[in-house]
């Protein structure tokens, strides 16, 4: 029993959710972080004569190198705080994402698919919203929407199950 | 299933948290598994007995054990 009962173990898993946690927030600031980036950038792209250190962060901020390099070290560092999150949560809380994944995500993004199929057949929508958009953009759009979708659909079955857990 | 948890933790006079910390896992887990709407994991089961000094099944037992020994 003495094995069960050490007092560390409790205090080891509270430092690892601790620790879960923080990682978690970095990428939830992350957002701000990126918007801040953009709206820099967009701005400094529209004007005309900048002094030579702007127009050097403009040229940083804008090129397909900073742009690939930052979505690669966000994407490993939501990979890596997402694996520590994971960890410090104990069954019946993976239990709950596993449940809210296989139910809410499927469903959602199935929704979504089927929302998308309607509206590219609904006339008004399909003519004006996205008239003189790119195969790209249309692309874009698609995985964006579907995905978005998938995850409403399970954050609400997330916390349809954690609710009913509880 | 159902288990004995809640007199179990009583006997010793422990609340859920004591019980979650010495576990390992949140309060929610313990309430969860004590009023029957989550079956924990087969280690998860084990450490429970072993937390009280008991095995599994004296710890947790099947529906319909339980309603052939109320009709014994």
């Amino acid at each position: 029993v003495s094995e069960v009962l050490e007092p560390s173990a409790a205090e080891r898993n509270r430092r690892r959710r601790g620790w879960a946690a923080t990682m978690m927030w970095m990428v939830v600031l992350a957002a701000p972080v990126g918007l801040t980036i953009g709206f820099v950038s967009g701005y400094l792209g529209e004007q005309a004569d900048l002094p030579g250190p702007l127009a050097l962060l403009r040229d940083v901020l804008q090129s397909p190198v900073f742009f690939v390099g930052l979505f690669a070290a966000l994407m490993a560092w939501a990979l890596a705080a997402t694996l520590a999150y994971w960890r410090a949560i104990d069954e019946l809380a993976r239990e709950a994402h596993k449940r809210a994944w296989f139910w809410g995500g499927s469903l959602g993004m199935g929704a979504g698919l089927i929302a998308l199929l309607i509206g590219s057949e609904f006339e008004p929508l399909a003519s004006t919203t996205f008239a003189g958009a790119s195969a790209l953009e249309h692309m874009l759009f698609g995985g964006v929407f579907i995905y978005g979708i998938g995850l409403i659909g399970y954050l609400l079955a997330w916390a349809f199950v954690w609710w009913r857990a509880r | 299933m159902r288990n004995r948890l809640r007199v179990l933790r009583a006997e010793r006079e422990w609340s859920q948290a004591d019980l979650a910390d010495r576990l390992g896992v949140s309060r929610q887990t313990v309430n969860a598994i004590e009023v029957g709407k989550y079956d924990p994991s087969l280690p998860l089961a084990f450490k429970l007995a072993k937390v009280f000094g008991l095995t599994i099944e004296q710890v947790f037992f099947d529906d319909d054990d339980a309603m052939k020994e109320a009709a014994e």
